[in-house]
């Protein structure tokens, strides 16, 4: 299982711009180490020689994308009251925003969305204004939001007015929203309900405006209020690396394998590298070394090897295209350079000993 | 051996592959001992002695510079290696044309001295031929050199009644021979031992006996004309 403790990144990720590194010019490559011979191979790694850079980090840590705190369970409170007390203008005033249930849906904040909804009907019919308070049982109906407790504080009418609009737009036939994004692959979710597809698809919604939302690995997300007349088609950006590093974390901690496609995909966003091998053994088999490498978030190659951290990186690197295998020795020009100087050598040797072959002549004086 | 050899000897011992080259070494020496070539090559002046003219000149009183032998005909044979740059032709002239414009000198290591006792002159040309002839086939073959030169040279053989020692080569430099005491003289052509597969022949080009001038000219250092 994953451990903050044990994980170790060995990156070898892109030089900060600039910056001048030893091995400059050769690729650089990420490796997370983790499982219980993290230590041992984390060692073992710094000191092999490879034809890439190998530069050791930690994971991302979990600090990152906080959530701010909702101001509207303080407002909802503060509408009660004044509504309570009649005063209904500084109730509406309390619940004032064009898109406040639009971004709550958005979050996900389905009751306090249906709270909000709920105490506007309310106040809008004590203020005495029929229209907006049938617009809001109406949006509250077409979310399909579940009526809230409040509803109990509320006068018989307001509760008349709720359960006539929401028998009204639940009798309406549903309708079909085709939802498509670039890339394709996204979790979609509407009205803040769980996802309920993932593009390109369909989706069932009752006639109206409904908050529709994607969310992708690698991605911020993204939502609209898709009105009836209008499909909406996504375009989302990618994730900045701390929204990365809070996916990544987050699917670690629902049970993701650290060397999954989609672990590697976000750690190497959160890193910010190009180059991303996850090193990984488990506590049954510690000494088998499981490896992964992703290139541009692409997941390229696995490999697996036992106890070989050094050739469990260099299979890594070689299938995936980082750096070229050594070609057979027959292949290389050296070896036949040398074979030919041998030859050569060989050649001249034989020549020499050939052609200079010594002669010792004795001259005698014989009349 | 000498102290550098023994010390690269112990140098390599030293290194610990003394034991794993002297293998090398002992092949490659085999492997050029079995590289290299004996041979033996006769010098002679003739069948008959018909290369010996040169051996049976006057001087301008018509006296044989045999004559200048002592009583027991005693004369050394000097036998020199003279090098001459290249390939000239064989004739007297051609000869001393080539080493007015070349080095002819001989080769100070490789001249030989053997004493022989030649015969006296008082006898009929051909006669004394066959006794001079008789007189050089007395004794056992004179090795001339054990290594010939390994490019043309020519062979000269001067008789002169000066000591052995007298004309020892004292260093590289050959000392010059008493004209005076110069008997004969016979040379060869040019000649390449190494390559040569026949007995090299001495002789003596003159188409008349008073030929001491010639015996000169084959004497001196530098085959040059002498007055």
């Amino acid at each position: 299982m994953f451990s903050l403790a044990l994980s170790l990144v060995l990156n070898a990720g892109p030089k900060p711009p600039g910056a001048t590194a030893l091995g400059e010019g050769k690729p650089s490559v990420t490796v997370v180490v983790d499982g219980p011979r993290a230590e041992d191979t984390k060692k073992t790694l710094q000191s092999v020689s490879l034809p890439v850079e190998l530069r050791l980090t930690d994971a991302p840590a979990s600090v990152g994308v906080g959530a701010t705190p909702s101001p509207w369970p303080e407002k909802l409170a503060a509408a009660r009251r004044a509504y309570v007390s009649a005063n209904f203008a500084e109730c509406l005033k309390q619940l004032e925003g064009d898109a406040a249930a639009a971004d709550l849906l958005s979050a996900g904040e389905r009751l306090l969305t249906a709270r909000l909804l709920a105490w506007r009907t309310a106040c809008h019919t004590g203020a005495n204004q029929p229209q907006p308070a049938r617009a809001a049982a109406t949006a509250l109906a077409t979310f399909q939001l579940a009526l809230p407790e409040d509803v109990g504080s509320m006068t018989p009418d307001v509760e008349s007015v709720l359960a006539r609009t929401i028998s009204t737009v639940s009798a309406a036939p549903l309708r079909k929203v085709r939802v498509e994004s670039t890339p394709s692959g996204a979790s979609v979710e509407v009205d803040g309900r769980p996802a309920a597809c993932t593009t390109p698809c369909s989706v069932d919604v009752l006639a109206g405006a409904h908050v529709v939302r994607l969310s992708a690995d690698g991605y911020s997300p993204a939502w609209k209020l898709v009105a009836d007349d209008a499909p909406p088609a996504f375009t989302l950006e990618p994730a900045s690396p701390e929204l990365a590093a809070k996916q990544w974390r987050a699917r670690l901690q629902h049970g993701e394998a650290l060397d999954s496609e989609a672990s590697v995909r976000l750690l190497s966003s959160a890193l910010r590298a190009p180059r991303l091998a996850v090193v990984t053994s488990e506590a049954a088999a510690p000494k088998t070394l499981r490896g992964a490498l992703a290139v541009d978030g692409v997941l390229t190659t696995r490999a697996e090897r036992d106890g070989d951290a050094e050739g469990l990186v260099r299979d890594l690197l070689v299938r995936g295209k980082v750096v070229e295998e050594a070609p057979p020795l027959y292949q290389r020009w050296p070896f036949w350079l040398a074979v030919g100087v041998a030859a050569v050598a060989a050649g001249t040797t034989t020549a020499i000993v050939v052609g200079t072959r010594q002669t010792v002549t004795r001259v005698e004086l014989s009349p | 051996m000498t102290e550098r050899e023994r010390e690269n000897s112990l140098s390599l011992r030293e290194r610990g592959w003394g034991e794993g080259a002297r293998p090398l070494l002992l092949t490659l020496f085999f492997s050029l001992s079995a590289c290299i070539e004996t041979r033996s090559v006769a010098l002679t002046f003739g069948t008959d002695g018909e290369g010996l003219d040169g051996f049976m000149c006057k001087d301008t009183s018509g006296t044989l510079l045999l004559s200048r032998a002592p009583t027991d005909g005693k004369t050394s044979l000097v036998i020199d290696f003279v090098k001459l740059g290249g390939v000239p032709g064989c004739r007297t002239g051609q000869l001393m044309k080539w080493c007015s414009a070349h080095d002819c000198s001989a080769i100070g290591g490789k001249r030989s001295c053997v004493t022989v006792n030649l015969p006296p002159p008082s006898m009929a040309r051909e006669e004394l031929r066959a006794a001079l002839l008789n007189a050089l086939r007395a004794g056992d073959p004179f090795q001339a050199t054990a290594d010939a030169p390994d490019e043309f040279v020519l062979v000269r053989v001067v008789g002169t009644t000066q000591s052995c020692d007298e004309v020892a080569p004292g260093g590289d430099a050959l000392p010059a021979f008493d004209k005076s005491k110069l008997v004969g003289c016979a040379y060869s052509c040019p000649v390449l031992f190494d390559k040569v597969e026949q007995d090299v022949y001495l002789g003596f080009e003159t188409l008349t006996t008073t030929c001491e001038q010639g015996v000169r000219i084959c004497s001196d250092g530098q085959l040059q004309w002498q007055p």
